[in-house]
């Protein structure tokens, strides 16, 4: 247990990917601890990935990029600036209300991030914005999109923990709005004290409102198809991600034109990739998983963890303080994968409700994508920004409280996640 | 112990199925003096069905208990008892499978397992969002059923349009309409909390489910005699007590879903048995197959 | 002349390896094509036809594994799989040199192992049918030694050289 665990740690800083580190760690501990063949690393491989649930990722992937490629992001700030360009501090709140947008339509936050980035910075640092604490707002936006539905996160937690993704998805909406308020007074409080960007606003226009809503009106099919047909009960989540990537793409090449037929390929191979990443960890992680199973770690947590208290909240706490330090040095699925079938079943036995807990789970590690060291968000609003990791992650504090706060309320209001689907579902 | 056999299967602990692999272990280490015993992962632990199975075959488990199903693929012979309405009760079956308990095993051998027990998954009915009172009841509705061809054709030929979907997915597709209902045992109806979604509960008794129990017959001969002997033993004791258990806890079971509403109807098997007819002929193509229908319904 | 045989091995080498690249590009973009049409036939069936598609879920799952073993490679080509490399970027050279050659040597062992071991997964898959359209599972079970075989080949093409040249390391973002 300690050489898989020890040997990951070393290979994760190391440089190797993921997806090897967690392979090769598995396979030493099986090696050094078991007689058991090797081909079970293949058997596990394969079973992490032959799900029909899953297909739902490469879907949501590969509908996220055509409608960013297809110009959605632009649309999106428009619609934004008209929106919220009025109020002090304007471009953050734009940024987040983007972010929130393009988080209802994509499945993971590093793409959202480049997009909002790419788009606003230059605007921002011509008007005095402090950049640096632009990109962690703006990477803090592209998080949003682990917890507001579509989300990969979650459907891999949903799988993971046995439960409907149409409820994990609506459990979601509420504590992603939450995070999505308290950004904005966050940073509409820190814009007041701020001489260079106090004053930076424009003119509310009701007519300019209208022309950037039904521009982007379009773009926002893909959500109502999503949570519509679930709900609905016309589709599963599968069957959902499925008539979403159609949706974008009548959207895009129809709706838009900003797509050709010739960008397909480009696109479509990078939604290949990034899924593939995403789903080979699940693959490798189940090797891992097996592992620690058979060596009953799962009990023996159990054990501990009921023995230190009885107390539903205290053991809450606890798994926030575990997930938020797992989340600073590691990426989100692999976290869910490793973690969840353990705390999975403790958190049921202390009369926590799955979707809850998957929830709190999800909003965990999309702050961790915001939290340095490894926090893939703010890696890549800091690459698109021109700066460093370090200058950024200085200012990671203002958005990082925001999550915090919203992460409490998740926590000890089961209403928050609880409460939508149980009115829709 | 001196022989720790890990098995796996993916009922949830303390499911029908798991407590008779509890007593399975419990007569084994009672049977050989603690030399052997079985360590049991639960819950799909170590990996879905097909990979239970095939972890038997490759030797990364040792003993599976699967759905038969799910082991039919590999024993082919064992499709009969995917077969709707081949025994009228829990008892009926145990009583088949224990007098023909040498061509079973023998059909084991010849893919490369050995059948250590035949445990009882339950009787499967019907749970629906509209109640089903006859087989009338039942045309066009959208029923969930496993994905397994004979399942699959049983349902089209009550008219009924089948939908193989992932067992995770049932409880939202119900809710939300996806699909009308779907076939399962009363355990399930329970453990899964699907009363909340499809209230109305028909006692078809469509398919009398059973879950081997298999171990690698390379691996199972390797072993001393005497291991082998309390294995077997063991397996058949447990068998009988768990397939017991299974029938004691259907009535009150029942009880508790009438208690909770469901709405539980009792449709005229006699259409469902007519209808099911023809896939004895047409779903049973091997002489193996024959010969062990023939031993089982005679 | 070996100098001159050499470079036309390697140049034979880099011909053949856009050529095998430019197939795995293609045959993903099908996959993933299959899929998706595979599922939209499946909810037309459902709504329109009132008849569900038993093999369609099946075939569209097998497509997917094809799809996700070969996507691992194709995203080594890019070097978007998701690593750590702050901490070791500030080590002296030396310790780098290290730690990319211990990387490059176990991420090796275990792809192998995993090719290795799916062999014996391919030959029974070639006796088990599939449950819905009854085809081999060899033909799902065949996408491991592929496609990890191809993951491999990628990763060796991108680790190796940062054995001698552990500072132009640099991780793309993947956006
Ligand atoms: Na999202
Ligand atoms: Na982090």
């Amino acid at each position: 247990m300690i050489v898989a665990g020890g040997g990951f740690l070393l290979l994760l800083v190391s440089g190797v990917p993921i997806v090897l580190a967690l392979g090769i760690a598995a396979l030493v501990a099986i090696e050094l601890t078991t007689t058991v063949p090797l081909s079970i690393v293949a058997q596990r491989v394969y079973g992490g990935i032959s799900s029909f649930t899953l297909m739902a990722i490469p879907f949501f992937v590969a509908s996220g990029l055509l409608m960013e490629a297809g110009g959605i992001a632009r649309r999106f700030v428009n619609l934004a600036s008209a929106l919220v360009g009025w109020i002090t501090g304007s471009l953050y709140l734009v940024a987040i209300v983007t972010g929130t947008g393009l988080a209802a339509i994509s499945g993971s936050g590093s793409a959202d991030t480049a997009a909002i980035s790419a788009v606003m910075t230059p605007e921002m640092r011509k008007r005095r914005y402090d950049i640096d604490l632009a990109s962690a707002v703006i990477a803090a936006s592209g998080s949003l999109a682990s917890i507001i539905p579509p989300s990969i996160v979650m459907i891999v937690i949903a799988i993971t923990s046995n439960q409907s993704i149409g409820a994990m998805f609506l459990g979601g909406i509420v504590p992603g709005l939450l995070v999505v308020a308290g950004l904005m007074s966050g940073c509409w409080l820190h814009a007041r004290q701020d001489a260079a960007v106090q004053q930076d606003r424009e003119d509310f226009s009701f007519d300019k409102l209208v022309k950037a809503f039904i521009a982007a009106l379009p773009g926002m099919l893909v959500p109502v198809v999503i949570i519509g047909g679930i709900i609905g009960g016309i589709f599963t989540a599968t069957e959902a991600a499925c008539v979403a990537l159609f949706t974008t793409l009548i959207v895009t090449m129809g709706i838009y034109r900003e797509l050709k037929p010739s960008d397909l390929p480009r696109i479509c191979l990078k939604a290949i990739s990034l899924s593939a990443t995403v789903l080979i960890i699940i693959a490798t992680a189940s090797v891992f998983t097996w592992f620690i199973a058979t060596q009953g770690l799962p009990a023996l947590l159990r054990d501990w963890l009921t023995g230190l208290t009885d107390s539903p909240f205290v053991f809450l706490l606890i798994v926030n303080i575990l997930l938020l330090i797992v989340g600073m040095f590691m990426e989100s699925i692999s976290a869910v994968l490793i973690l969840l079938p353990i705390l999975q079943p403790i958190a049921q036995s202390y009369g926590i409700d799955p979707v809850q807990f998957g929830v709190i789970t999800a909003l965990n590690l999309s702050i961790g994508l915001i939290t340095p060291p490894y926090g893939i968000c703010l890696y890549v609003a800091a690459t698109v920004a021109g700066r460093r990791i370090e200058q950024v992650s200085r200012k990671v504090w203002l958005p990082l409280i925001c999550m915090l706060v919203a992460l409490m309320l998740v926590t000890f209001v089961p209403a928050v996640s609880l409460w939508l689907p149980s009115v829709l579902m | 112990a001196d022989y720790v056999f890990k098995a796996a299967h993916t009922n949830a602990a303390g499911e029908v199925q798991d407590m008779g692999l509890q007593k399975m272990k419990e007569l084994l280490e009672a049977k050989t003096d603690g030399a052997a015993t079985i360590e049991i992962y639960a819950g799909g632990q170590l990996g879905d069905e097909q990979q239970t199975v095939e972890g038997v075959m490759m030797g990364t488990v040792d003993i599976a208990m699967t759905s038969n199903a799910m082991l039919s693929n590999y024993v082919e012979d064992y499709k009969v008892f995917d077969l709707p309405f081949l025994f009228p009760s829990i008892p009926a079956l145990g009583e088949k499978v224990d007098a023909n308990w040498e061509l079973m095993e023998s059909d084991a051998n010849e893919a490369g397992f050995e059948l250590l027990a035949v445990f009882s998954s339950g009787i499967r009915h019907l749970m629906t969002a509209e109640p089903v009172n006859s087989i009338a009841d039942l045309e066009g509705m959208k029923i969930r059923t496993m994905q397994n061809p004979v399942h699959v054709s049983a349902f089209r030929a009550y008219n009924a349009n089948p939908t193989p979907m992932s067992y995770s997915e049932l409880y939202g597709a119900m809710q939300s309409g996806v699909v009308d209902g779907a076939e399962g045992a009363s355990t399930g109806y329970d453990g899964m909390k699907f009363y909340e979604v499809a209230p109305n509960f028909a006692l078809v008794g469509w398919l009398n489910m059973t879950a081997p129990i298999t171990m690698q017959k390379g691996k199972f001969d390797a072993l001393p005699a005497d291991i082998q002997t309390a294995l077997l033993e063991s397996g058949a004791e447990a068998a009988t007590w768990q397939r017991q258990y299974v029938v004691d806890q259907e009535e009150p079971l029942l009880a508790s879903f009438r208690e909770k509403g469901v709405n539980i109807t009792t449709p005229d098997t006699a259409p469902f048995i007519e209808a099911s007819k023809p896939l004895y002929a047409s779903e049973l193509t091997t002489d193996g197959q024959k010969k062990l229908f023939e031993a089982l319904t005679n | 002349m070996p100098s001159g045989t050499s470079s036309d091995v390697i140049r034979f080498l880099k011909g053949a390896l856009a050529i095998l690249r430019r197939l795995i590009d293609g045959i993903a973009l099908l996959l993933l094509a299959y899929m998706a049409g595979a599922i939209l036939m499946q909810i037309i069936g459902r709504y329109f036809f009132n008849y569900s598609i038993a093999w369609s879920e099946e075939t569209a799952t097998f497509a997917q594994v094809w799809l996700t073993l070969l996507g691992a490679g194709i995203a080594m080509r890019y070097n978007q799989h998701v690593g750590v490399d702050v901490l070791i970027r500030k080590a002296p050279l030396p310790v780098q040199r290290l730690c990319n050659a211990a990387g490059l040597g176990l991420g090796v062992w275990f792809l192998a192992v995993v090719v290795v071991g799916s062999l014996s997964m391919v030959s029974i898959g070639m006796i088990v049918k599939s449950p819905a359209l009854r085809i081999p599972m060899a033909w799902p079970y065949m996408a491991l030694p592929v496609g990890f075989g191809y993951f491999l080949i990628e990763f060796a093409i991108t680790f190796a050289p940062k054995i001698l040249r552990p500072e132009t390391d640099k991780t793309e973002v993947p956006a």
